[in-house]
């Protein structure tokens, strides 16, 4: 009745989504070590996910293009979540993507490690 | 005053710590862009793979095809998705690259205004958009060139035809592999 679906691309939006949920987890969970209340750390987690979400789009680099050499707007539109999540949803997973997610969770999972090592003994 | 040392040493280590995992991560995702492009297409129709006939036709070119692929980089850094999309038409080149094995040269070129290249681009019939009031004009297109002179263009990427992109790059590499005989006609009143 709604026609023939692609699985595969279904199954890469599904591996996407989880990605980017670990992702913002990882950074969640270290915002929350280094905070003492945990509506500060929602908020502060929500203004970082939130910078990494827009780095992409066309308004932020709009700003950036009059002045900021080449190389520059090209690594702000790589940090972006959301470019590397609409990759793998058109249903190619690409090295770079999984290693862009994956070191992230790592990064920020291993910061919250060391951060919570340094808070213990306080 | 011991314990306040050990506090400050420990503080500096965090630090330490902290700044290699961030160095790491930027590291991480510098060398898998630059050479890590190995990808895993799960589209049923495997929209992002070379099909059987465009291997076949990269197999068949017999004389040298050269490519050259015009994108002005100002056009990605301006709208996203137009640098999304150079991006996959650049890899899908690479793969035609490959697969033909030394019969098809790749040539990229970022048209800067009022240069040479941007002449060139031009006069192979590649249509220049502009970018904005200032008149900058961007291109993204690809013209071909086989050892006879023969010429082949797409005079600019448009997204729409996304899902037939594979068939354009094959369609244009093929007529340029497989040129036309010219039929030549003769009229004359002499007796032959």
């Amino acid at each position: 009745m709604l026609g023939d679906s692609d699985n595969g691309v279904i199954l890469a939006g599904y591996l996407a989504s989880w990605l980017m949920a670990g992702a913002v987890l990882a950074i969640g969970a270290a915002v929350s070590a280094v905070t003492k209340n945990q509506v500060i750390a929602f908020v502060v987690t929500a203004a970082l996910v939130f910078v990494l979400a827009v780095a992409g789009t066309p308004v932020v680099l709009g700003l950036l293009q009059p002045w900021a050499p080449s190389g520059l707007i090209r690594a702000v539109a790589g940090i972006s979540l959301f470019a590397h999540f609409a990759a793998i949803t058109r249903g190619v997973v690409a090295v770079r993507d999984l290693v862009y997610f994956l070191s992230i969770i790592v990064a920020f999972l291993a910061a919250n490690a060391v951060l919570i090592d340094l808070k213990k003994a306080d | 005053m011991a314990g306040r040392s050990v506090f400050a040493s420990r503080r500096a280590r965090a630090w330490i710590a902290l700044f290699c995992i961030g160095l790491m991560l930027i590291a991480v995702n510098i060398i898998a862009g630059r050479f890590a492009n190995a990808r895993l297409d799960l589209t049923r129709e495997g929209l992002y793979t070379l099909s059987r006939g465009t291997r076949q036709t990269l197999a068949r070119i017999d004389e040298p095809v050269t490519l050259r692929f015009y994108y002005s980089t100002r056009l990605g850094d301006s709208a996203p998705a137009y640098g999304v999309y150079a991006q996959r038409v650049r890899e899908l080149l690479d793969e035609y690259v490959a697969a033909a094995r030394g019969k098809l040269r790749l040539e990229t070129y970022n048209p800067q205004p009022f240069s040479d290249v941007e002449d060139r681009a031009v006069a192979f019939g590649l249509q220049p958009v502009p970018l904005d009031e200032q008149g900058e004009q961007v291109f993204f297109g690809l013209a071909g060139t086989n050892s006879t002179d023969d010429q082949q263009v797409i005079a600019f990427f448009s997204p729409q035809r996304e899902r037939l992109l594979e068939y354009d790059l094959t369609r244009l590499v093929h007529n340029l592999a497989v040129p036309k005989r010219t039929t030549v006609g003769l009229a004359t009143s002499l007796p032959l």
